[in-house]
């Protein structure tokens, strides 16, 4: 059978302003339940939303960093339900007039570049929050209530979940870059909807679209998709279409879970959003937003190609985390070896960071210091293993690697007349691994030159022990 | 006395405030059966009076002592706001609406919160959870609504103005039946925050008094931009003129052919007698031919009770307001508490808007209804291009008996005919009697945004009627 799996995913993701979308209450995570709040978020009778320009500004930097269009002029609409979260009664968002449109996020497959397309991206706000607890009760917090979103809605055009993996990857690090939304998961502040079913591109038969909602990690998100794939596979293999439904992960059984069946689905009796005029957006105040758009991931990778002439694999890590490749062009504007920073960054500061499990703008190794020790290094004042060793204890600590190397004696020993002593002596003691050296055994040049650093407390110039040993040991 | 008047006499100590408002509450307190007040607190009264008394060699506003009432869905965080309902019988605001700061910035004395149709759903005030209002001119008549309160609160002498809100012909039809005027300015000019929506596009604030100065000196005082509603007019203040120079010369006004609605004998007389009277004013009269104004109450019906299902979903008992008592599930809690709290009227609308919204229909009605009442626009509009003012009746009947039309609810509807489509259309509109007692009211038609115009006709009228 030769079928395929068509993915689409909805995000929706909450943007970092000050404020709220329709009044002054701070939008903040983890203040105490119902702090942030007033007339206007709780829907008090007779009061109005006032609409928030940074959120529109913020969404409409996404539209732009994903390559969308911007509409000029736009309305808001009311979405009904009767949900506890809901203070109104309805929600404030967008349904046929999305402020941005037709974008796109790229993606690496082993095809090459896969560009996957953005049906919209509209703004709305955000509901409250129940919270059921043991004793049976739901509590009910509004400090989220009228917080700002971005849905992000994209065709149904991954193929798998490493592609669907990616194009999170993506879409995550690129609004970070942006710093229009913290996109924490575990917060909240990124949520992510998965729309799946598959298609035998032969008969044309097709499952059902399933929606697994509520994706609280890439993780989850992974799973999901590789646990729904194989179902809905089994279900084409048995000509089984399946129903239209609402599924959950559950993290326990490691499956999705039927929440709903929807055969007709809920209508939300959508209208116009009176209290909020049709809003103007001005080619101008576009203009200037995109002028104002940082350096997304995809043009840095290129210039730091072209700037450093690194490597295309370091340039695509390095700018994929705006503070990675920040601190990168920090440190290397004062080491003035693109490639030296770049080995140090990604292998072991990277490795760190990660055995750590903190993001990288949390490091406490400011880039200056960095940048010192990678200079000792460079002028060979220490040689690489020291380096390690003193990068270990920055990474922890963050000092003055300078005075650090001379206050604990570890300068690099370079001063010929002393390391050949040690060279002597070092052969002197250790006529077998000469002999098995002139026999063609070559790690024996290694055990030597190790020997020669032990002696020296690891201060002694490796290459230079190395240069000396092999002159007095002429095969 | 008008506003002026009163405010100087207060100002110069010639009248004693404090002895006012103490005869002021012995009248409210003789008038009590005609059920105009939902909330009234002396000592609240006392309070304002207070301040002023403390200020009254500085600064006076220019409303300085003027007695205001409020239609209770009007938010003043002194007194409760009922908006006429079961459902908010016991709500307490917790913030003033723009107008009533606005009114309290200039020295008005807010007297209390008067009766209306529940959520502003009714043209009798018979909708009303706490009872009818009767009309202060004969007490067996309705006094119109929603804003009955309103208007028989400035017609009985209670107050010197009112503040209403006007959805399709809420502050104007009461203004006719309780002989006084009514003013509902262009949309946008006075701020909505703060006042509880019926139906959000069609909503505005307007002033009941007992005549034209007082309605602009108001209007001065409350209109303006308010950076809380976001359809407020971006005019910092309004600053509208009364030009003692005004005359219909020169002046071409628009009138309609009553011939093609149903409308009552006496209202029709009413409006001929008006006709005449600005005729021999000099005006040079026009009948003008309307497609559209006969869909009027069809198409106002379809928009209204749209908007009023999605203005009423917040009252679901939770955060405020009446709450059921009897629920196991969240949907119970909906169901019962909405069942309980809202009225029959209020139901009603709530279950054609809803109707008109769904997505089963494609939403037919109400994307009908948005193009009618575009095209209704641009009639207007193309109208104007030829005359300054339109006049029609302000209502199709004058004021029933208390209790004669319940058993047949929609009969009701029809009365706002002419006073719908000005809603409709975003424009702006002041109903004046044509005689004494109980009589028909024109209403003058102006331009959105040419609220001047009407204001100097009406006054001009106001005088030459005299
Ligand atoms: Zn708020």
């Amino acid at each position: 059978m030769n079928y395929k799996t068509l993915i689409g995913l909805e995000i929706h993701v909450e943007l970092s302003t000050n404020s709220k979308m329709f009044c002054g209450c701070k939008n903040e995570f983890g203040s105490a339940p119902n702090t942030n709040v007033c007339p206007i978020c709780l829907g008090h009778p007779g009061a109005l939303p006032v609409m928030n320009k940074k959120a529109l500004e913020y969404a409409i930097m996404a539209g732009l960093s994903f390559n969308c269009n911007i509409r000029n002029s736009f309305k808001m609409d009311r979405k009904k339900y009767f949900y506890p979260d809901l203070t109104k009664g309805y929600q404030i968002t967008q349904q046929d007039m999305p402020l941005c449109e037709n974008g796109y996020i790229e993606v690496h497959t082993k095809d090459g570049i896969k560009k996957i397309g953005l049906i919209r991206i509209h703004i709305e706000e955000d509901t409250g929050k129940s919270i059921h607890n043991e004793e049976g009760n739901t509590l009910l917090d509004y400090n989220r209530a009228g917080v700002p979103l971005i849905e992000i809605v994209s065709e149904p055009e991954m193929s798998n979940a490493d592609e669907a993996k990616e194009f999170l990857e993506n879409l995550k690090e690129t609004l970070k870059f942006i710093g229009i939304s913290d996109v924490k998961m575990e917060q909240g502040s990124l949520r992510c909807d998965v729309n799946i079913n598959v298609i035998d591109e032969d008969s044309n038969f097709k499952t059902r679209i399933t929606e697994v909602k509520n994706l609280n990690s890439f993780k989850a998100v992974y799973k999901a998709i590789n646990y729904e794939e194989k179902r809905h596979l089994e279900m084409l293999e048995n000509k089984d279409e399946g129903f239209k439904e609402t599924r959950r992960w559950d993290d326990a059984s490691n499956s999705t879970v039927v929440m709903r069946r929807k055969e007709e689905g809920s209508d939300y009796r959508f209208s116009v959003e009176g209290d909020i005029p049709v809003t103007i957006v001005e080619d101008e105040f576009i203009e200037e937003i995109k002028n104002n758009l940082p350096e997304l991931p995809s043009q840095l990778m290129k210039r730091f190609i072209k700037e450093y002439n690194i490597s295309e694999y370091d340039a695509d890590i390095l700018s994929r985390n705006k503070y990675l490749s920040k601190y990168f062009e920090i440190v290397t504007k004062e080491v003035k070896d693109p490639q030296l920073v770049s080995n140090w960054l990604l292998s072991d500061v990277l490795r760190r960071v990660n055995e750590a499990e903190i993001e990288f703008e949390e490091i406490k190794m400011e880039s200056k210091n960095f940048a010192k020790l990678l200079n000792l290094i460079k002028n060979k004042d220490i040689n690489n293993n020291t380096g390690k060793k003193v990068l270990r204890k920055l990474f922890e600590d963050n000092f003055d690697p300078e005075e650090y190397v001379k206050e604990k004696g570890l300068i690099q020993v370079n001063d010929d007349s002393v390391l050949e002593k040690i060279v002597d002596e070092v052969l002197a003691n250790n006529q077998e691994s000469i002999n098995d050296y002139k026999n063609g055994k070559d790690r024996a040049l290694g055990f030597l030159v190790g020997q020669c650093m032990k002696a020296s407390k690891g201060k002694g110039n490796p290459q230079k022990f190395n240069e000396m040993i092999l002159k007095k040991l002429v095969r | 006395m008008n506003i002026k008047e009163l405010r100087n006499s207060f100002v110069s100590g010639e009248i004693d405030l404090r002895s006012y408002y103490t005869k002021l509450i012995e009248k409210i307190e003789t008038k009590k059966d005609l059920n105009i007040f939902i909330s009234f607190n002396k000592e609240d009264i006392f309070r304002q009076i207070e301040k002023l008394e403390e200020k009254q060699n500085s600064n006076c506003g220019i409303l300085f002592g003027i007695p205001v009432t409020l239609k209770d869905n009007i938010s003043y965080d002194k007194l409760k706001m009922t908006c006429g309902s079961k459902m908010l019988e016991n709500f307490e605001p917790i913030f003033n609406a723009t107008v009533v700061d606005k009114l309290i910035e200039e020295d008005a004395v807010i007297i209390g919160k008067v009766n209306m149709d529940e959520f502003a759903m009714g043209s009798s005030s018979e909708t009303s959870y706490f009872g009818p209002t009767k009309n202060p001119i004969d007490n067996k008549l309705i006094p119109g609504g929603s804003s009955s309160g309103s208007a028989a609160s400035v017609a009985a002498d209670l107050a010197m103005i009112s503040l209403g809100s006007d959805s399709g012909g809420s502050v104007r039809q009461p203004a006719s039946y309780c002989n006084i005027y009514g003013y509902m300015p262009s949309y946008g000019t006075i701020s909505r925050a703060g006042v509880v929506s019926m139906a959000n596009t069609l909503d505005q604030i307007g002033i009941l008094s007992n005549c034209v100065e007082d309605i602009v000196t108001t209007t001065n005082v409350i209109g303006g931009n308010d950076s809380k509603d976001m359809n407020s007019t971006l005019k910092e203040s309004i600053n509208f003129q009364i030009e003692d120079n005004y005359n219909f010369k020169n002046k071409k006004i628009g009138i309609i052919n009553l011939d093609k609605f149903e409308i009552e004998e006496a209202v029709k007389k009413d409006y001929e007698l008006a006709v005449d009277k600005i005729k021999s004013l000099g005006a040079e009269i026009v009948e003008l031919d309307f497609k559209y104004l006969k869909y009027s109450t069809a198409v106002y019906s379809v928009v209204m009770s749209s908007e009023v299902s999605s203005n009423m979903s917040r009252f679901d008992g939770i955060r405020y307001g009446c709450l059921t008592d009897e629920y196991e599930t969240t949907d119970d809690l909906y169901i019962n508490t909405r069942s309980e709290g809202f009225g029959e009227e209020t139901k009603r609308r709530i279950a054609m808007g809803t109707l008109f919204l769904a997505a089963e229909n494609n939403q037919e009605l109400y994307k009908q209804g948005q193009k009618v009442r575009k095209l209704m626009s641009d009639e207007f509009d193309a109208h104007f291009e030829k005359v300054d003012i339109i006049l029609t009746p302000t209502t199709t009947n004058l004021p029933y008996e208390i209790g004669s039309r319940t058993e047949d609810p929609l009969s009701v509807y029809d009365s706002g005919t002419f006073n719908v489509p000005v809603n409709l259309c975003g424009l702006c509109c002041i109903s004046i009697p044509v005689r004494k007692g109980i009589s028909g009211s024109i209403q003058f038609i102006g331009k959105r945004y040419e609220d001047e115009e009407i204001l100097n006709a009406a006054y001009y009228y106001e005088r030459s009627n005299n």
